[in-house]
């Protein structure tokens, strides 16, 4: 529930409830005082007809003015009542009546003067219908003063929640915000500007540090590589150093690809430059599909290179590089025995389908870092985030779809 | 043939140093920018091997000085950094390659190799070993002066055979010798003993001696033994 339907609500059912009590403490001050006006008026009633008893020109207009002499003496006495009568239409009706008993002229009458009070009944319903008359309007104007608040005061709130919901430490933007007249949202903007230079600073620094600790691995690893190769030059190594040995190069092989591919990924996050120029796509797709030759006909997979036209872009060459070698070696790996490579370039984008399994793990996952398909346990699982950071770096459009078996990944250079 | 190696980190420093003193070369090292300038004052090299991060100094700044000075001096640029632009940035000041740590040795000689054969011998040196004569520029191999004919792959692997005479030759190494480091096909290894396997083949029916000795579970040995 938004907060101004909530706060409104509230509003709502207690002006609801004020209503309520603001309508019985009306009614009853109204009839206090309709009451007092009538008792009044039946008080000066009952003393004109004293008067005229006394002049003997006595009112009878019943049922409003009734005289009865009394029989016997009795204390002078003035009473009000509320009595119920029946009238023409013999329907009963409520009458408040003043009854006295006084002695004139050595008479003893009593007197009984009534008025009609106003029914009860018709009091709750017209209180009843201005409440329905008000009610609804009160609705309709709350919902209005929503709606043009929502609008106005909330627009810049909303504003700056989009601009939040696109703020990524990786884009390494700053936040302007919506300058506001309300002071919280002010309050919010502060604390969050504030919040997100703290943290753009610490992934900064965070950033930086991994990047000169992967840097400062190249060196020993650098050593490593050379000591074993020197190691294996030496004259009669037995068959269980040597196996030793291979696991060792292979594994900081492994290492060093490892840290490079990182330090990639990195340096593309931190949106480093990179020198760019115009990139020979054509000379790059050639060295590749060279490169993969062995691999393709060992498994009988058919490459076809559909380019009439090649994409002209300005970059660096070696982001360009590694993004089609990991493209195509990803069309390679995944690929199945016979089957097929489709490769499709125009002057603005490059497409490269292969026939494979069906995608076991979520698509969505394929660009993230070390997702890896079970079956090939010595790739880093690197190759499909690099793309999709080189892609990210230089704004391309990347797009990934499976169908007829398959797999299809086309980067639009825009 | 004379090197200058500039690299702070002494033990990789070493490794390059006995690397190329082995085959009988002369390999001097420095450790620090100042120290480099001074040898490179006094004595000349044929090639240099120039890590960028020095302690006192940018490696990319000796470049300039060397063209100065020894303007027939090779470079070679090693470094951890595996940046794209020092590449650039060190291919544009006059460096001839450049290689990213951690990088085979024999990967390392074959370049200085290249290097020196490119601006000694202006590209046209053909390199012998028996009765294998081999045009690295022009990507011709002969035996005995005929003509052999070889893909692309094995000419690069003879190549890297040839430059690493009497060294043993991993699989890996070779592997990333032909298909550079960002390519990691699971299946390499196999292709490397396919390409070896043809060119040996190719080499014997022109009438060579079987040169290439597999090494027991590492790789292969260029030797006349």
């Amino acid at each position: 529930m938004k907060l101004i339907n909530k706060i409104s609500v509230k509003f709502f059912i207690v002006t609801l409830l004020l209503f309520i009590v603001f309508g019985i403490v009306t009614l009853y001050v109204i009839k206090t005082e309709i009451q007092a006006e009538i008792d009044e008026e039946l008080q000066s009633t009952t003393e004109e007809v004293i008067k005229r008893i006394e002049i003997e020109k006595p009112v009878d207009f019943k049922p409003f003015i009734e005289i009865n002499q009394l029989e016997k003496s009795a204390e002078e006495t003035s009473q009000f009542n509320n009595s119920i009568l029946p009238d023409e239409d013999n329907e009963s009706e409520i009458y408040r009546e003043l009854i006295t008993h006084k002695k004139i002229k050595g008479e003893y009458y009593e007197i009984i003067v009534r008025s009609s009070s106003p029914e009860e009944d018709d009091l709750y319903s017209s209180l009843v219908k201005v409440f329905l008359i008000v009610t609804p309007l009160l609705f309709i104007s709350l919902y209005f003063v929503n709606r043009s608040t929502a609008k106005q005061e909330l627009k810049p709130f909303y504003e700056n929640l989009d601009k939040l919901k696109n703020f990524s430490l990786k884009k390494n933007t700053d936040i302007e915000f919506e300058k506001t007249n309300v002071a919280e949202f002010n309050d919010l903007n502060n604390a969050v500007t504030g919040l997100i230079l703290r943290a753009v600073t610490e992934y900064k620094l965070i950033i930086e540090s991994s990047e000169n600790l992967s840097h400062e691995l190249q060196t020993p690893i650098a050593v490593i590589k050379s000591k074993l190769e020197l190691l294996r030059q030496k004259e009669d190594l037995d068959s269980d150093t040597v196996m030793l040995l291979n696991v060792m190069e292979n594994n900081i092989n492994r290492l060093s690809k490892l840290n490079k591919s990182l330090i990639l990924l990195m340096r593309l996050e931190n949106k480093e430059e990179f020198e760019s120029g115009p990139v020979n796509v054509r000379e790059i797709l050639e060295k590749h599909t060279g490169f993969w030759e062995d691999f393709l006909s060992g498994k009988g997979i058919k490459l076809k290179v559909d380019t009439n036209l090649y994409p002209e872009i300005n970059a660096n060459d070696t982001l360009i590089d590694i993004l089609i070698s990991n493209l195509l070696s990803n069309a390679c790996k995944h690929n199945i025995e016979n089957g097929d490579i489709n490769i499709i370039t125009g002057s603005n984008f490059i497409e490269i389908s292969n026939t494979g399994l069906k995608p076991s793990t979520d698509t969505g996952k394929f660009f993230e870092r070390f997702t890896k398909s079970d079956s090939l346990k010595d790739s880093l699982g690197l190759g499909l985030s690099i793309v999709n950071q080189i892609c990210n770096f230089y704004g391309y459009e990347i797009k990934y779809s499976f169908e007829n078996n398959y797999h299809s990944i086309r980067v639009n250079f825009c | 043939m004379k090197l200058l190696t500039v690299e702070d980190e002494k033990d990789l420093a070493e490794s390059i140093s006995i690397y190329f003193n082995n085959e009988g070369n002369i390999c001097e090292v420095v450790n620090s920018y100042e120290d480099a300038r001074t040898k490179l004052n006094i004595y000349e090299y044929e090639c240099a091997l120039i890590d960028i991060m020095l302690p006192d100094g940018n490696g990319l700044d000796l470049i300039g000085e060397i063209k100065k000075q020894q303007p027939n001096c090779g470079i070679i640029i090693i470094s951890a950094k595996n940046s794209l632009d020092d590449r650039i940035k060190g291919l544009d000041l006059g460096s001839d390659d450049y290689l990213t740590k951690p990088f085979y040795m024999s990967e390392l000689n074959s370049r200085v190799k290249s290097v020196l054969r490119r601006r000694f011998f202006d590209g046209n040196k053909s390199v012998t070993f028996g009765e294998i004569k081999i045009y690295p520029e022009e990507k011709k191999a002969f035996v005995n002066d005929k003509e052999i004919s070889l893909t692309k792959k094995e000419f690069e692997i003879l190549v890297y055979l040839i430059s690493n005479t009497r060294r043993v030759l991993t699989k890996e190494s070779i592997a990333e010798h032909i298909w550079g480091d960002f390519a990691d096909s699971y299946d390499k290894f196999d292709f490397v003993y396919t390409h070896v396997k043809n060119l040996r083949k190719k080499l014997s029916d022109a009438g060579c001696k079987d040169y290439i000795r597999s090494v027991y579970g590492t790789g292969y040995k260029l030797s006349e033994e």
